[in-house]
């Protein structure tokens, strides 16, 4: 679980952040002025910072500049090339521009903290422990054998619990964005995950949506 | 280079093109007229002299003749006429100021060493070749004045003209670009809850407040494109003018702002309740940024005048000078965002004044003077 600071003036947007993120496992501080946010950062230790750059009391890139050991992505309506060259020059992982679609901004997070060596390095859910970093997968204390595609697809799932994720994105999540195969492929694998590791009940099917991977009652 | 300002040089640029095609189509059948008459006066009084000297020359024998022509042609040296008169390659007389070949029947101007002059060339029945020339300095001077005075109208115009364009272009831009960025913010919210709404697993609690967001964020949509439109056309009035209930105004308010403190002692105004909502909603979030933690912000209304306070640390002298006059805001704020400046136009446009004043705690206040009851 990564600790995500939330740095974004605009209350409901700083919500709809917070909720995603919480939901897929990550914890989350919220705060709405540059000030504040320099101040979280200092204080304690995070893993990812979601920048806003219009703050009311000062511009995200100055935030930026006081806060260099966290991975960001600047999150703005300001979309120029000339801001994207001076966020990224600041230092900024990804640079987002708004509107943006929930499913990808989730994406680029995973991806950063991975690139960051900051992403988990294993979960657990009652009987079922998976060492993302030692691909290994046990149920009740025994080692279950997947296959490396199934092990990815798992990896997809739990990375985006709680999230319905289509199997389009599943397909590119799991088998790489060059796969070209039917849908069909992912209801087997999902067939067999669920029977290997009984997630009968974890992996739900959304209907006329896909899967999601759920851990919260 | 942005759009609206490449089609504003491109249409600049064509318009100043063909207002100097106009103005040269106007301008030139007078100069042609000028050079014709010129012309014209020249041939004539050429062919005055040619019919004297013509009849000078066939009273005297054929030896005599050149030293005659000489003698004739001289008389007209103080009036500024030059000839060159010769016969059989024999130059008889000369007076032309530089060198010039001609055939006879010729005709026209011409210009050498910086001067304009008229030439007429002729054959006369004795034989003798006349050259007649000219200094054409007054047509000189009006055909510089009329190109002068084409292109100095024809530049004040274009000048004007794209002056104008450029105000109409900008004003035409301004109300777009800033509606396009005031516009992701709502966009964000509702494509952001919707997509939350389909994919995540929520509380119901969770799910009421990502509906919550997309029914008021729509709302929003609605309201800012209407009010931003409306407020940027020119010659129209807001649209929606009448009588708003400012309790029920300050209670939407206080909803949306929790943090706020109303006192209302104002029962209605005449207004856009859109375009003041989102007045007053700006001034509350300014004041929300600027105030400390857990720090109250206060919203009085009183009949005519609307307070909006923080306890914040207040605006700087500097600042103070910017929020309080709009036209120079824009060396203040950043680019992008309607904030202050917006508010001032609300304000103008029902009538009121928004100032700013220190509050008595070294905060600030936000004063709506409504002036027209």
């Amino acid at each position: 679980m990564a600790n995500i600071l939330i740095v974004e003036d605009e209350r409901a947007i700083a919500d709809l952040l917070a909720m995603n993120l919480q939901a897929v496992g990550h914890g989350c501080t919220v705060t709405m002025t540059g000030k504040a946010a320099v101040t979280a950062a200092k204080e304690q230790g995070f893993d990812l910072m979601l920048l806003d750059i219009m703050l009311p009391d000062m511009e995200g890139f100055a935030v930026a500049e006081r806060v260099r050991d966290v991975p960001i992505i600047f999150l703005t309506a300001r979309g120029a090339d000339a801001d994207k060259i001076r966020g990224f020059g600041l230092g900024a992982d990804d640079y987002i521009t708004k509107p943006f679609s929930v499913s990808e901004l989730l994406l680029r997070v995973q991806a950063v903290l991975r690139r960051t060596h900051r992403e988990d390095k294993s979960y657990t859910l009652g009987p079922l422990s998976v060492r993302f970093d030692a691909h290994e997968v046990t149920l009740d204390g025994e080692r279950v054998e997947l296959t490396s595609q199934e092990f990815a697809l798992l990896r997809t799932l739990i990375e985006n619990r709680n999230v319905c994720l289509s199997r389009q994105r599943l397909l590119s999540e799991a088998w790489g964005m060059d796969f070209v195969g039917e849908s069909r492929t992912v209801d087997v694998h999902i067939q067999k995950l669920r029977h290997k590791l009984r997630l009968e009940d974890a992996i739900q099917t959304v209907y006329k949506s896909g899967y999601r991977f759920v851990d919260k009652p | 280079m942005k759009l609206w300002q490449k089609t504003y040089a491109l249409s600049a640029l064509l318009c100043t093109l063909i207002l100097y095609g106009c103005m040269f189509l106007v301008t030139a059948p007078a100069m042609s007229a000028a050079v014709s008459s010129t012309r014209e006066a020249a041939c004539r009084e050429e062919k005055a002299i040619a019919a004297a000297l013509q009849k000078l020359l066939s009273e005297v024998p054929q030896g005599r003749q050149g030293p005659m022509a000489a003698s004739f042609l001289e008389n007209y040296r103080h009036t500024g006429l030059r000839f060159l008169t010769k016969r059989e390659e024999q130059t008889a007389y000369d007076t032309l100021p530089f060198s010039l070949q001609l055939l006879p029947g010729r005709q026209g101007l011409l210009r050498r060493q910086g001067r304009l002059y008229v030439f007429v060339s002729d054959r006369l029945p004795s034989g003798f070749e006349l050259v007649y020339l000219q200094e054409a300095e007054a047509l000189s001077s009006l055909l510089r004045g009329q190109l002068l005075t084409a292109a100095l109208t024809g530049t004040a115009v274009a000048l004007m003209m794209a002056l104008a364009l450029y105000v109409l272009l900008y004003r035409l831009n301004l109300p777009m670009s800033r509606l396009a960025h005031e516009l992701r913010t709502p966009l964000t919210i509702m494509q952001g809850y919707g997509e939350t709404l389909r994919d995540a697993r929520l509380t119901p609690e969770q799910a009421h407040l990502a509906a919550d967001y997309i029914a008021a964020e729509a709302q929003r949509l609605s309201r800012v494109a209407d009010s931003l439109l409306t407020l940027h056309s020119p010659g129209e009035e807001s649209a929606a003018m009448g009588i708003v209930d400012i309790e029920a105004l300050c209670a939407h308010l206080q909803i949306t702002f929790p943090e706020l403190r109303c006192r209302v002692n104002w029962a209605t105004a005449f207004g856009d309740e859109a375009l003041l909502s989102t007045l007053l909603s700006n001034l509350i979030k300014n004041a929300l940024a600027a105030a400390p933690k857990g720090s109250p912000v206060e919203l009085l209304a009183e009949p005519n005048r609307i307070t909006v306070t923080d306890h914040g640390r207040g605006l700087t002298k500097r600042e103070f000078r910017y929020v309080n006059h709009p036209k120079r805001l824009r060396r203040l704020h950043r680019e992008g965002g309607i904030g202050v400046p917006l508010c001032h136009a609300i304000a103008a446009a029902h009538g009121a004044k928004l100032t700013y004043e220190r509050g008595e705690d070294g905060g600030t206040v936000a004063v709506l003077t409504f002036t027209t009851p």
